[in-house]
């Protein structure tokens, strides 16, 4: 904590990084943008410009956390951001997106015109896509889907809108600004995508206990019983992760070939940072899981 | 029959300026998400093998978690 008084009237550019800063439920792990600038450094990027796009990325991120706490009434972890007004607490998330883009305009006039033009329009593209996910979340209850069946297929898209789109902005940034080539972005961002999905899965079974405050959201546990008529216990929940860890981790993996050695190391670092090591599976669990996989 | 497009006099000037924005333009995200879908497992088959196999690893089964958890997903 800053020492900061809740009562402090801060000036707009100190109180758009106080929150922030103040917060470790709302900014991304300082382990994980380290991550990011190497990838990005090691894919050619000059450092300097490769931090400014990090940053940028971040405060985004920082955003749409904060809209998305505000928005599910969760903590916000900073004294000094909890004891705004709401009207000002969303304010605040607003600002930090036109923020980001004043950044990002200023970033992108110092890259090659192409490259300026290419993470404009990725940028802009993805951050819609991160406004129409949490639309899509905000206005759909677990209540009102008009099929069962389709509960699974209609979390997994959002996943892959909200935080899916998240880390491929930032993994596709990352190497636009390091001048990538079309082949690389498309890979970087194949693989950035499978990450925020994975990350929202796991961050969503983690949260499983607490989110029965909240009834009418879908959330992945929720989906699993809609479209399969019965809750899955914790030993389902944590065989699911396994096998999506396993699985998603193979497809980045075979995505990421394309890549420098040293950028695919990289990438697997960030995922054992962020998700662990890979969970091992039983043998008999795993040729189960192959055959299952081929009848299905 | 192929032709080389740089002896095509009739190829029309608007094809070749749309294929050089082509070469710099931005990836689509629905581009990415066709991918990732050809590429990632669905989530409902993944969800379908897990409570067919939980029953089966009950007396295998520890903790599959892997020791992440990040907690930054929105």
């Amino acid at each position: 904590m800053s020492g900061i008084s809740p009562s402090t009237t801060l000036d707009f550019d100190a109180a758009l990084v106080q929150w922030s800063k103040e917060s470790k439920i709302l900014a991304p792990p300082s382990t994980w943008l380290a991550l990011l600038e190497r990838l990005s450094v090691a894919l050619g990027g000059s450092e300097p410009l490769v931090k400014r796009f990090v940053f940028i990325w971040s405060r985004l991120y920082s955003a749409t956390l904060l809209l998305d706490h505000l928005q599910d009434q969760d903590e916000l972890g900073s004294s000094w951001l909890a004891a705004q007004p709401v009207s000002l607490q969303y304010h605040l998330a607003f600002s930090a997106y036109a923020s980001a883009q004043y950044e990002l305009a200023g970033l992108a006039n110092d890259l090659s015109p192409a490259d300026g033009a290419r993470l404009h329009e990725l940028w802009s593209s993805l951050v819609l896509q991160l406004a129409i996910g949490q639309y899509r979340d905000l206005t759909l209850s677990s209540g009102s889907l008009a099929y069962d069946q389709q509960a699974l297929d209609i979390y997994e898209e959002l996943a892959g809108q909200k935080t899916g789109a998240a880390f491929a902005l930032a993994l596709g940034g990352c190497t636009i600004v390091a001048g990538g080539n079309i082949e690389q972005v498309d890979a970087i961002m194949d693989a950035g995508q499978m990450i925020g999905m994975l990350l929202q899965y796991q961050d969503d079974l983690l949260d499983r206990a607490e989110q029965n405050i909240q009834p009418g959201v879908l959330t992945l546990a929720r989906a699993v019983a809609r479209q399969f008529g019965s809750g899955a216990n914790d030993l389902a929940i944590s065989v699911l992760w396994s096998l999506l860890y396993r699985r998603y981790a193979q497809g980045v993996g075979s995505i990421i070939a394309v890549l420098p050695r040293s950028a695919q190391d990289i990438i697997g670092e960030l995922m054992v940072t962020m998700f662990g090591s890979v969970p091992d599976l039983p043998a008999a669990a795993e040729n189960h899981a192959v055959w299952s996989a081929e009848r299905t | 029959m192929d032709r080389n497009p740089e002896q095509d006099t009739t190829r029309p000037q608007e094809l070749a300026g749309e294929e050089s924005v082509e070469a710099t333009a931005a990836p689509s995200w629905k581009d990415v998400g066709r991918r990732v879908a050809r590429t990632a497992p669905r989530l409902r088959e993944v969800a379908m093998q897990a409570l067919l196999l939980a029953p089966l690893l009950g007396p295998l089964a520890d903790d599959f978690w892997g020791g992440g958890g990040s907690r930054g997903g929105c």
